[in-house]
């Protein structure tokens, strides 16, 4: 998350403690839990990033496309959603000219299975007191692809991104950053919805992909930050944080799909968040506290227009009424204070503490406002929350929690050995949309038909009330790197040289936020289907291993295992949103060329276990994952050669041996609330060109 | 205060070890050539000839490792359990003085000198005059190096000019960035690391003097002070006759590839010096690494060994060494 989006740092150098306390099963985390993928305040760059107490974001909520890192080598072409490895291969030969001390890189790739083309600038400019840095990218072209059947997949978006660093340090002890960032997307296609029965004669059916495709989508992050290294008194290191994010969308199911439609509608999304930090480090009888407080009010109004035609198909609907106060107003302001110390205990030992108190006051200011909902009236979005959480509930809620995570961590310098283990129990705010959301059906229907209208299964319903989520989680993690390493593919000794990395979590929780459907487990205990969202209690644990071998001066291999599980206890069944089993095995080898360069081939097996323990049957539970899944095998190939540090070629074939397959779940997708398994690209080339200046 | 062996765990020290510091363990074995060298830009061309296989399959494994303790390089030789290493070409030639059985294959730098300043007027050597310069290891070749140039322009070290000496480059960096001296001389990649350094802490620092420029001024030679070569056994040479001109070969060619790849060198490097990639890459163009046989380059050593002895014969053990030294 907190890493700039060029991807110019190999991933098994610097490894970090953190690192290892965050591995990527983490990624229901998240700093800043807000929808629209917003632009995560650390893609900017900043100097709150990687709390000590973790702050978790919804489980599983699928994400628009990430803005950071603007550009990345190691996804030529750009975004693709459907082949998602939980593990990347290095950038391999090219690395050198993407990593060069130079100030201007240039690049470009492209994705043959797609059509997507992707180019970037990306220029640097460091004096002592100033910094400019402009980078900037395009993707362009991706459209539908193939899988490995040959049968076409819907896809496609056109992209423009680019970040604006400017920096002022006027002595060694105090820095000031302004930090721009805009993102527009535009004519993304999505997977197109479609109706799928469940239970067969007297089942359930319900729709399932994306009701619209979000033809227009805007983000912009203004950031300041303030460094100041200064010792005064008891205070030092002090930080200070302003920033504020915009994003716009328009999605609408006509301008980019087949006009022959019995609903059509429209929705325009707004979402903004300000807010600001500060922190520093308080000096204690010999102890030193880091304390913070930080304050953030976020806005989001989302309109739903139109509904079915009127006078035939084919004949839009009035797309100018509002047939959804979809986010009506939603609005949370949020204080947060935290403390956080070590104590260095005997050698190599040290314990570190956190507290946080976080204060929210949440509402919804367009909650009472009546649309203009076909076949439903003129319902409002109170209306829908009564209907399932009760004629009582209220939209203004005011909530304050403590958290509290201990940490042990042993470092002994002299060996190549550490480890870590924390205990946690922390909060997890709702969000807006667990809170607000509020999607109105066009007709009152339980059950639809399948070639009938609209039912109560397309409602989506948050939950103003709903309680925050409290996780009480164990962490712990060993990183062990004997016999010199140096890096993956550096083996300068006799001996051999190997890095293991550990990590694993459990986490008990209590009134996790669950996606879930009407089926009579909310307080008024209607049973119609729709999409919701209640608290249950949850487990989820998970462990990743990382085994690197430099087996020769040329020759080294990975091994990346990822393990996850998740129950929801009060339900019994199994968690939704649960990636299976995944293990990727890597081997790299890397040459020289004369007195010009290197280069550098590799391959990558990614092996992915069955996924049978889903929450995908909407009949019985939230129906949220896509489906279950067989196991499946893919290969990737990949090459490649630099001269001179300065142009790089980087070739790749993905899924060599044709494998047939969907991954469980897509990323760097829109929120759909029924998703549907979207199979993956088929054999794909794809090429990198990049050159410093 | 900190010693030269943690001033070489940290980023700038190479130049100093370039300078004469060395060594570590390691026998020769039948099948097995190690090569050693100081934590400079110059043993990246000893870690590609490693890593590339560049002295070709007559000579087995080929290794390389760097060393950190100043006494090494003598023991080793001394002891027999070294035959190849880089070393300061001073050093080279105090120890074949001595009767230890070592010759020089060649020289791999032409200087790594440098005077960083925080003052941009300075522009020429004398422009130090009446200015204090941090200056490490009194009494050894940097130093000498700046006592001669100084003489030869006449200028007086301790009146016109205030040396204030150091142990070790790491404290000439740290008393420039903290304001107390504005100009420091220091060997590269120290210099390149109080710049970068400079550039983190905002501090604008200049690369003010390339002090082969210098010295080419005041000896009326080429900009070229020839500073580290490869020293090898004589037990090594009558095993492998050869071996001088494969080396000077692999060295022209792995040469060659440093300086074309300086990322690459610069990642290369890291896996074996205690310096960040971005140091030694930045380094590396300025390290004159331009490898030249012993023998070619004799008259550009004996000068240097000749002006160095005027200041301190001992250095060089008292004499020019023997034409045998020079392969």
């Amino acid at each position: 998350m907190t890493a700039q989006r060029s991807r110019l740092r190999p991933s098994n150098t610097g490894a970090t403690r953190r690192q290892t306390q965050c591995p990527r099963l983490c990624h229901h985390r998240e700093t800043l839990a807000i929808a629209l993928g917003a632009a995560l305040l650390q893609a900017a760059g900043g100097l709150f990033a990687d709390p000590f107490i973790p702050e978790m974001r919804a489980h599983a909520r699928p994400r628009p496309f990430a803005i950071m890192p603007i550009y990345d080598v190691l996804k030529p072409g750009g975004v693709m959603p459907f082949n998602r490895p939980k593990a990347e291969p290095e950038q391999g030969a090219i690395e050198s000219v993407t990593w060069a001390f130079r100030p201007l890189k240039l690049g470009t790739s492209y994705d043959a299975v797609t059509g997507g083309q992707q180019t970037f600038a990306d220029l640097l400019l460091k004096q002592p007191k100033y910094l400019i840095k402009a980078v900037v990218a395009d993707d362009d072209g991706a459209d539908d692809f193939a899988d490995a059947n040959g049968d076409d997949q819907r896809f496609g978006y056109d992209r423009q991104t680019g970040q604006l660093v400017l920096g002022w340090t006027p002595d060694a002890n105090r820095s000031l950053k302004l930090i721009g960032i805009s993102d527009s997307i535009e004519d993304h296609k999505v997977p197109v919805n479609r109706l799928v029965n469940y239970g067969g004669q007297g089942g359930l059916t319900i729709v399932e992909g994306f009701g619209q495709d979000p033809v227009n989508t805007d983000r912009r992050i203004l950031k300041l930050t303030f460094d100041d290294e200064t010792r005064y008194g008891l205070i030092g290191n002090l930080r200070f944080e302003l920033f504020e994010i915009d994003a716009e969308r328009q999605a609408n199911n006509f301008d980019l799909r087949d006009s022959s439609r019995a609903i059509w509608n429209r929705a325009d999304v707004d979402y903004n968040k300000r807010g600001g930090r500060i922190a520093a480090d308080l000096t204690v009888a010999g102890q030193t506290l880091d304390v913070g407080v930080g304050y953030a009010t976020a806005e989001r109004t989302a309109l739903r227009f139109g509904g079915p035609t009127t006078g035939g198909a084919g004949k839009p609907a009035d797309l100018s009424k509002i047939s959804s106060y979809q986010f009506p107003g939603a609005r949370i302001d949020a204080w947060e204070l935290d403390a956080t110390t070590t104590f260095e205990l005997r050698r190599s030992h040290s314990l570190t503490a956190g507290l946080r108190w976080e204060h929210t006051d949440a509402t919804a200011t367009k909650a009472d406002l009546r649309s203009f909902t076909p076949g439903a009236g003129n319902p409002t979005s109170a209306d829908l929350y009564r209907t399932y959480h009760g004629a009582g509930v209220s939209v203004d809620q005011t909530d304050s929690r403590w958290s509290a995570k201990l940490q042990w961590d042993f470092d002994p310098k002299d060996r190549p050995f550490d480890a870590f283990v924390s205990l946690g129990h922390f909060y997890r705010a709702p969000e807006l949309q667990e809170r607000y959301f509020a999607l109105q059906s066009f007709f009152a229907g339980t059950n639809p038909r399948a070639d009938g209208p609209i039912g109560t299964s397309l409602r989506s319903v948050g939950n103003p009330a709903i309680d925050w989520e409290l996780h009480r989680r164990l962490e712990g993690g060993l990183t062990y790197a004997p016999n010199g390493w140096a890096g993956y593919g550096r083996k300068p000794g006799a001996a051999l040289p190997w890095q293991l990395r550990f990590s694993a979590y459990y986490d008990d929780v209590k009134d996790f936020i669950s996606r879930d459907r009407a089926h009579g487990r909310t307080p008024t205990g209607v049973a119609d289907n729709a999409r919701i969202w209640r608290n249950v209690d949850a487990e989820l644990m998970g462990l990743e291993a990382d085994l690197r071998i430099n087996l020769t001066r040329r020759l080294a291999s990975r091994l990346n295992l990822q393990m996850e599980s998740g129950r929801n206890t009060s339900d019994g069944r199994d968690l939704y949103g649960i990636y299976p089993a995944e293990l990727n095995w890597f081997l790299d080898y890397r040459g020289f060329l004369a007195s010009g360069g290197t280069w550098s081939v590799g391959s990558r097996l990614r092996y992915v276990a069955q996924h049978q323990d889903v929450d995908a049957d909407p009949r019985f539970g939230s129906g949220f994952d896509a489906g279950a899944t067989d196991s499946y095998t893919t290969l990737d190939l990949y090459a490649a050669v630099q001269f001179n540090d300065r142009v790089g070629i980087r070739l790749g074939v993905k899924n060599v041996l044709d494998e047939q397959y969907a991954e469980p779940h897509a990323e760097d997708v829109m929120d759909e609330g029924s998703p549907y398994l979207v199979n993956a690209p088929g054999p794909s080339a794809n090429l990198v060109l990049v050159g410093n200046f | 205060m900190i010693d030269r062996r943690a001033f070489l765990g940290w980023m700038g020290a190479a130049g100093a070890s370039a300078m004469g510091i060395s060594v570590t363990t390691q026998a020769a074995e039948a099948g097995r050539l190690a090569l050693y060298g100081p934590p400079a830009a110059p043993s990246l061309v000893l870690a590609h000839i490693a890593e590339s296989g560049g002295l070709g399959p007559a000579y087995g494994r080929v290794d390389f490792s760097v060393y950190r303790d100043p006494d090494q390089l003598r023991t080793g030789f001394v002891s027999g359990r070294w035959d190849l290493a880089g070393t300061p070409t001073y050093v080279a030639a105090n120890m074949a003085n001595r009767d230890v059985p070592v010759h020089l294959v060649n020289v791999m730098t032409f200087g790594l000198l440098y005077l960083v300043s925080r003052d941009p007027a300075i522009a020429r050597f004398d422009d130090l005059a009446g200015k204090t310069v941090a200056m490490f290891f009194k009494g050894d070749m940097p130093d000498l190096v700046c006592q001669y140039i100084a003489g030869s322009k006449g200028m007086t070290i301790g009146q016109d000019l205030e040396m204030r000496y150091v142990a070790t480059p790491v404290e000439a960096i740290q008393l420039l960035l903290s304001g107390r001296v504005d100009h420091a001389v220091l060997p590269e990649p120290a210099a390149t690391g109080a710049l970068m350094r400079g550039l983190k802490s905002a501090q604008k620092l200049h690369r003010a003097l390339d002090l082969q420029e210098v010295w080419a001024e005041v000896t009326g030679g080429p900009a070229k002070i020839p500073q580290a070569g490869m020293m090898i056994s004589q037990r090594l040479l009558e095993r492998h006759p050869d071996i001088a001109a494969d080396l000077q070969h692999a060295f022209d060619r792995s040469a060659a590839w440093v300086n074309n790849n300086p990322t690459s060198a610069g990642r290369l490097g890291e896996a074996y010096m205690p310096l960040k990639a971005p140091v030694i890459q930045q380094s590396i163009g300025y390290s004159n690494i331009a490898p030249q046989t012993a023998k070619a380059a004799r008259g550009a050593l004996e000068d240097f060994y000749g002006r160095l002895a005027e200041l301190n014969p001992g250095l060089i053990g008292g004499r020019l060494p023997d034409a045998g030294f020079y392969l």
